[in-house]
């Protein structure tokens, strides 16, 4: 029974390492013909053809990156005051039922439905557009994510640093901020893992000039350019593997 | 001033959540009655008409619920495999953290992973093949692509048994079954009697509201079905974004239409786990 476990475990990690195995092979392999199980022989070409600017994913790579941030720090920066005034909202119930139908509807068609607007505006196609479209998703998702942060404790804290004479802007300053350091970390690995992985949104509201990196994955996978698919697939996952690695050490601990 | 500051604040979260949803929801309901949009030329059923009578919907609506509802089955019996199999395992050690892999992966990455296992010269067809199975990649049978969407279940399942078994593990931790089994095991009961009668309505009851939720994005995804699905039936957001990409105009409205009633479903959904009380916390 024991030698069962340990089999059924073992097979359990092959199979969750599987995927990241193949796409190191994809990604290293000189040609993976039929019925080859094994790449011939393995190369850097499609690193370097990756790197190489034109077609290659420096740019969509250094787009992702400046949306995911730009998109992070905004979200939670508002939704921190946001989610705060929520929690002490009479109607706090119904705003969070409001806050969490963005991030269940399909983004996709979410995305249809307000690319009207986005035209009208001149948004549609650029960076200030996606960055909005995503901002409309992770936005109230942090809200959700702050709401069990904002509890009896802190107003507590609020409430003696205020019977200790501090203005408001003194205890968010010296209380709520260093207080919330952790979970505003927390919140922006979240939420730079949630632009990173947007396609959806980002490819309708995109309209095909702003190539984001899973924009150009879905490109690569188009073109049957398996290689040059699975390289830069690695490169989409390895951000959020450290964050989640992060994000677990942290956030499940006291789930 | 307290309040002069919880109107902005209020007036920035509606200006950010409430407004897109609604001034796109509004769009999309003018459009599909021939209100709005480049075919707006006054109130008409004709595109709400068409999505239902070209059964757009019933095949769209029915396949993506059933692609749901098995995906939800599969990987709530998984995760609990996985949470009873190895309990303490997926709370520390190697496999708490292998079980974050396959939702690092993007949608669009995993879908073409799928692609290169289960593809006809996929890596398990080169197995069939050193074996002796088939002859060719045209006789490995179709599970991308294919009619019964094997492809589509088997990726979202692998990424849903994943959330599910660190869901199902945290609330196992943090409600103290293991102590329940351990009485009930005192008390004589069987290890089928235990699982059937403590661990599953225990756990589920806890993870409902968040399986419905993963139920939801599920009966929504895109990259999946996009790489992984056939051109008939499609899923919903397969269907709807095709039919707003297509040459043909007069498709917008329609998809307009089944963009509201998609819509309507999954606030009605929401709408129902917030009136029971099972979308939001208190907090302590």
């Amino acid at each position: 029974m024991r030698w069962n476990k340990h089999i059924v475990f073992a097979f359990g990690m092959v199979f969750l390492l599987l995927p990241i195995a193949l796409l190191l092979m994809l990604a290293f392999a000189t040609e993976w013909r039929f019925p080859d199980v094994l790449p011939a022989a393995y190369t850097l070409d499609h690193a370097k053809l990756a790197f190489s600017g034109g077609r290659g994913i420096m740019s969509p790579l250094i787009l992702s990156l400046g949306i995911g941030a730009l998109v992070s720090i905004t979200c939670v920066a508002l939704a921190l005051f946001v989610s705060r005034m929520i929690a002490l909202h009479p109607k706090r119930n119904l705003l969070l039922f409001i806050a969490y139908l963005p991030f269940v509807l399909s983004p996709v068609i979410y995305a249809a439905c307000v690319n009207y607007y986005f035209v009208l505006f001149g948004w549609s196609g650029t960076f200030m557009g996606i960055c909005i479209a995503q901002s409309i998703l992770i936005f109230p998702y942090n809200v959700i994510l702050f709401q069990s942060h904002w509890n009896n404790s802190m107003e507590a804290y609020g409430q003696l640093s205020a019977t200790l004479g501090a203005g408001k802007w003194q205890t968010w300053r010296y209380v709520w901020l260093p207080m919330s350091k952790q979970m505003v970390l927390i919140a922006l690995f979240q939420s730079f893992i949630v632009s990173w992985f947007e396609f959806g949104l980002t490819n309708f509201i995109g309209a095909g000039k702003v190539q984001t990196l899973t924009i150009r994955v879905y490109q690569y996978i188009g073109e049957a350019n398996i290689y040059l698919a699975a390289f830069s697939s690695l490169i989409l996952i390895l951000p959020p593997l450290v964050l989640l690695w992060i994000n677990k050490k942290f956030v499940l601990r006291n789930y | 001033m307290k309040n002069k500051q919880t109107h902005i604040l209020l007036a920035v979260f509606i200006a950010i959540t409430v407004l897109p949803i609604l001034a796109g929801f509004i769009y999309a309901a003018l459009s599909a009655f021939g209100l709005a949009g480049y075919l707006g030329n006054g109130f008409t059923w004709m595109y709400w008409q068409q999505a239902f009578d070209m059964q757009v919907l019933p095949a769209i609506g029915f396949y993506s619920l059933a692609i749901t509802c098995v995906v939800l089955f599969l990987a709530t019996i998984f995760g609990m495999f996985v949470v009873l199999y190895f309990k303490e395992k997926t709370q520390s050690g190697v496999l708490s953290y292998l079980l974050y892999l396959p939702m690092a992966i993007p949608l669009i990455a995993a879908a073409s992973l799928t692609l290169h296992f289960l593809g006809n010269a996929g890596l398990l067809a080169r197995f069939a093949y050193m074996l002796n199975l088939i002859e060719s990649p045209g006789d490995f049978p179709d599970m991308v692509q294919d009619k019964w969407s094997i492809g589509i279940v088997i990726t979202h399942t692998i990424i849903a048994a994943a959330y599910f078994s660190i869901l199902f593990s945290a609330i196992f931790k943090q409600n103290a079954i293991q102590a329940y089994m351990d009485a009930a095991h005192t008390l004589g009961a069987g290890k089928k009697q235990v699982v059937r009668k403590i661990v599953l309505p225990l756990v589920l009851n806890k993870a409902l509201p968040s399986i419905i939720l993963y139920g939801v994005f599920i009966f929504g995804s895109y990259e999946v079905p996009m790489l992984l699905g056939q051109q008939e039936p499609q899923m919903i957001s397969v269907s709807i974004a095709q039919k707003f990409t297509r040459y043909n105009l007069a498709d917008v409205p329609v998809a307009y239409a089944l963009a509201s009633m998609y819509t309507i479903v999954v606030v009605g959904v929401l709408f129902i786990l917030y009136k029971k009380g099972k979308l939001i916390h208190e907090v302590e």
